[in-house]
């Protein structure tokens, strides 16, 4: 079963005509099953337990802070008279966009039959998960009375004796947001069925194999299980791949659907989008390279899905720059004052640090993805990846804040500054985020074993095919 | 994952070849298409509507070069999305789609041609009346009460001169991008070498950046500053969004026409068109996501500077056009194609494609003639329209099958290093 290839191998150079493999080293079926289910086997390693400690403590912190907002009120916020909306939505659409990655993977590159996102697509959709959850946590407790957030629910409440404001964008974000999570899962899950199989099936104390075995629905690996499981899987991908666009659509649409200037421009939808895969591949990429070599798992993961993933970063990265520029243009072409104003102001206004870190971070680092030691060196994509969240992070706080700081009434101008809770939620944000990213690193299996052994089969078929 | 190893023919093998009858058709083409084209002009400037805009008269020449712009961008567009689908396979390192990509090479080659049928738009600019584009006309700022100093800002965009170097560069970044690739293609036909795929891989990237800002650029200024005071920063996407569906029906459509005729009958098989009718789904619902949310934010916000354009297309018959857009280009298309038994049909999908190519003359026709005036056309304008057209695309797909005769091209990369993969290629 073993397919001899040389240990070293640059998989990231492909003659034409030929087809790098995308499992490496003298792997076999039983060396993947060991390599993905021992991470979840053997006691954690001290960089986990040291990792896991700090995250949990940042997401109690979170909480903490959470409960505090919700005890006092959104005063604790730096949020004012202007910028109403200030860092919660900021970090909202910070999250949204993280979790688009996971997605694009699993439905989009399954429907282009990119073979390689097997061995990224589990950690991938993990992420999505995660981020949505963090994502969702802002606006709920935006709305200051979040006991009260169920009256977004399309319901016709006996309280209030009306319906949800269908014409708000917010309220389609809700639809959006909670659609898109749902289907998310649901196709983490499904996908995980067969490798919780395996992990029930190695289980060797009772109650592991109890809890797995719940999780793995009965699987038993028939032709008949197989059969459904790859019809759905098609299914769900197919529902899903419209559904990765829809989401930050819909969030630009929060922004663009309004007169502020700035904010109002019709290219929004396609360029959240885009600058969503952008962020999203580089947190993948921020995580996965760390998490590769802790679990040793570079014949899996190999320096070829990294190049790809560095490639998208630079494709979306650019259609971002392309949007910018556009936006720029056509403040001027449409010789409309105000519009004018607002991207001067942005460039060149009180906020002008942050448009130039943006500017940095979004346009110019992932250009040095031009250069291959850049994509397949590992720390210098987790560099580049860093500056493209920091970038993607202060896009949303560019597009928000100075927007609604200096909008059409100069009497009411304000300079928005955030205040120590603004900070601990967005940090405490990334201690959630972490910490259930670690949980699932030591719970769930990382890496999609049965399709890599698809993947590994169809190497092996096409080598000696060509004999 | 079942890969059958196939040995693709022979490179001389004559089912590559143009077949002969469809090359006899080149130079009829080209002469037919030439008296349509004239007959069309001579019918549009006797027959052609006037209006009214803003005080304005607009006359039987404006509507005639505009029918001829919408002529000439439905078959550019078509150029221009193919020139897309070469350096985006490229890009990818696509293997499936070997067997056709030539198709696309030949229609992407024809983009230095048709840049010669671009002159008579620049030369209408030249007349500084208005004729076509209304602001070469410099007293529209006036007539539509601009403010002197936001009509002197446009006019620094809207200029002839600078108008026309803009359009030069764009037609000369496209021509070069198109016969650099046509040329590295034929040269593997006869060495196939590897380098050659390496080189066309290695450039694709600066390629596509080329191309996303020459065609938003080109779009803005040649069919949305017709309205010279709206602007849309989608409207570059919008355009490319229609241009790239085109493209895919125009390589559909032929490869099921050369096949019919003969050729490259056993490399193309039911799973390319599979993929073809993949893709034209994609990219009718890319569309209308594209057209949708460029109208659902300005209809939303409602800005007086910005409604401008779709005030204009919801009034009198322009309406009626709108809305049928939205069933025609859209709702139909996109339950058409919905189904994997309608994409597993070549005949299906060639049908398919002949229709889309015929909405996308409608949509084309919608985006420019609005801006002359209320009127559809009239029986005469109509008919002198669809003349232009049909007459532009006669010497378009004369001057293809000529050049392709004379040159003696092959209608399949014959020795592609991924031709094998892609005559093997199934569906899942």
């Amino acid at each position: 079963m073993s397919l001899a290839i040389p240990q070293g191998l640059d998989n990231t150079v492909e003659r034409p005509g030929e087809r790098a493999p995308l499992v490496l080293g003298d792997s076999t079926y039983h060396t993947i099953t060991e390599s993905v289910s021992q991470i979840a086997e053997r006691p954690p390693s001290p960089a986990w337990v040291i990792g896991f400690l700090i995250s949990a403590t940042l997401a109690s912190w979170f909480g903490i802070c959470i409960a505090y907002l919700i005890y006092t009120g959104v005063g604790v916020w730096g949020n004012m008279n202007p910028v109403f909306w200030g860092w919660p939505i900021v970090n909202f659409v910070f999250w949204v966009g993280i979790g688009h990655a996971g997605t694009l993977i699993s439905a989009i590159l399954y429907l282009f039959r990119q073979d390689w996102r097997t061995s990224i697509n589990r950690a991938a959709e993990a992420m999505t998960i995660f981020a949505v959850i963090c994502a969702g946590t802002f606006p709920g407790i935006h709305v200051g009375r979040a006991w009260l957030a169920f009256w977004l629910a399309p319901y016709p409440s006996l309280n209030l004796w009306m319906w949800p404001q269908f014409r708000s964008p917010l309220l389609w974000d809700v639809f959006a947001v909670s659609t898109y999570g749902t289907v998310s899962l649901l196709f983490w899950y499904m996908g995980m069925i067969p490798d919780l199989a395996t992990f029930r099936d190695r289980s060797k104390n009772k109650w592991r194999r109890m809890a797995y075995g719940i999780l793995a629905l009965g699987w038993t690996g028939s032709s008949r299980h197989w059969m459904r499981y790859e019809k759905a899987y098609a299914l769900l991908a197919a529902l899903a791949a419209p559904l990765v666009l829809s989401v930050h659509t819909i969030v630009s649409f929060d922004f663009a659907v309004s007169q502020v200037p700035g904010w109002h421009t019709t290219i929004f939808p396609p360029y959240f989008v885009a600058g969503a895969i952008f962020s999203g591949f580089a947190m993948v990429l921020t995580l996965m390279i760390p998490a590769r070599s802790i679990f040793s798992l570079e014949k899996l993961i190999t320096v070829r899905h990294l190049e790809n993933m560095c490639k998208i970063i630079l494709a979306t990265g650019t259609i971002v720059g392309l949007a910018y520029g556009t936006e720029f243009f056509i403040a001027w072409y449409g010789q409309v004052t105000e519009e004018k104003f607002a991207f001067v102001n942005r460039a060149f206004g009180p906020y002008w640090w942050a448009y130039w870190t943006m500017v940095t971070c979004n346009v110019i680092s992932p250009q040095l993805f031009w250069f291959k030691a850049n994509r397949t060196i590992p720390w210098r994509i987790v560099v580049i990846s860093i500056f493209v969240n920091i970038g993607m992070w202060f896009e949303r706080f560019v597009i928000v804040v100075t927007s609604l700081s200096r909008d059409y009434l100069p009497s009411s101008w304000g300079y928005f500054s955030p205040t120590w809770v603004d900070w601990s939620m967005l940090v405490g944000s990334f201690g959630l985020f972490f910490t259930l990213f670690l949980l699932f690193c030591r719970f769930m299996p990382v890496i999609n074993m049965a399709e890599v052994k698809a993947t590994l089969a169809g190497q092996i078929h096409h080598h000696h095919g060509n004999h | 994952m079942a890969h059958h190893t196939h040995h693709p023919k022979s490179a001389d093998d004559p089912s590559f070849k143009l077949p002969e009858s469809l090359a006899a058709l080149g130079v009829p083409l080209v002469g037919i298409g030439g008296v349509l084209l004239a007959i069309g002009l001579i019918m549009g400037l006797l027959f052609g509507p006037t209006s009214e805009v803003h005080g304005q008269t607009r006359g039987p020449w404006s509507f005639t070069l505009s029918a001829y712009l919408v002529a000439f961008t439905f078959c550019f567009s078509i150029s221009l999305g193919c020139l897309f689908f070469v350096l985006i396979q490229h890009l990818c390192r696509a293997g499936w789609s070997v067997v056709i990509r030539r198709v696309a090479e030949l229609f992407m080659i024809a983009i230095p041609a048709l840049s010669i049928l671009f002159i008579p738009i620049l030369l209408s600019v030249w007349s500084d009346s208005g004729v076509l584009f209304r602001w070469s006309d410099a007293s529209f700022g006036d007539h539509h009460g601009i403010p002197q100093l936001v009509w002197a800002e446009k006019l620094r965009y809207l200029n002839s001169g600078w108008f026309t170097l803009r359009s030069v560069i764009y037609l000369v970044l496209l021509s070069g991008l198109a016969i650099y690739y046509f040329k590295l293609s034929r040269l593997q036909d006869e060495t196939g070498a590897l380098s050659l795929t390496e080189r066309m891989q290695a450039r694709s990237g600066p390629a596509v950046m080329v191309f996303s800002l020459v065609t938003t650029f080109a779009a803005f200024d040649w069919l949305m500053s017709l309205a010279p005071m709206w602007f849309s920063t989608m409207f570059g996407v919008y355009f490319f969004a229609g241009s790239i569906l085109a493209a895919h029906c125009a390589i559909a459509a032929t490869t099921y026409l050369l096949q019919s005729r003969g050729a490259i009958r056993d490399e193309v098989t039911v799973e390319h068109y599979h993929d073809l009718g993949k893709f034209l789904f994609g990219f009718v619902t890319f569309w209308t996501y594209i057209a949708f949310s460029q109208f659902m934010l300005i209809w939303y916000a409602n800005i007086p500077e910005e409604t401008e354009w779709f005030y204009t297309r919801l009034q009198g018959n322009w309406q009626t056009l709108s809305y049928a857009l939205i069933f025609f280009h859209w709702m139909f298309p996109f339950l058409g194609l919905l189904s994997r038994h309608v994409r597993r049909r070549p005949n299906l999908v060639f049908a398919w494609s002949i229709y889309l190519l015929v909405v996308h003359f409608v949509e084309l026709y919608w985006i420019v003639m609005p801006e002359f005036g209320k009127t559809l056309g009239g029986f005469g304008g109509l008919l002198a329209a669809a003349l232009l057209t049909l007459g532009m695309l006669g010497l378009y797909t004369g001057g293809l099958l000529w050049f392709i005769r004379c040159k003696q091209i092959k209608v399949l990369a014959v020795r592609d290093p991924r031709l094998p993969e892609s005559l093997a290629f199934e569906n899942l």
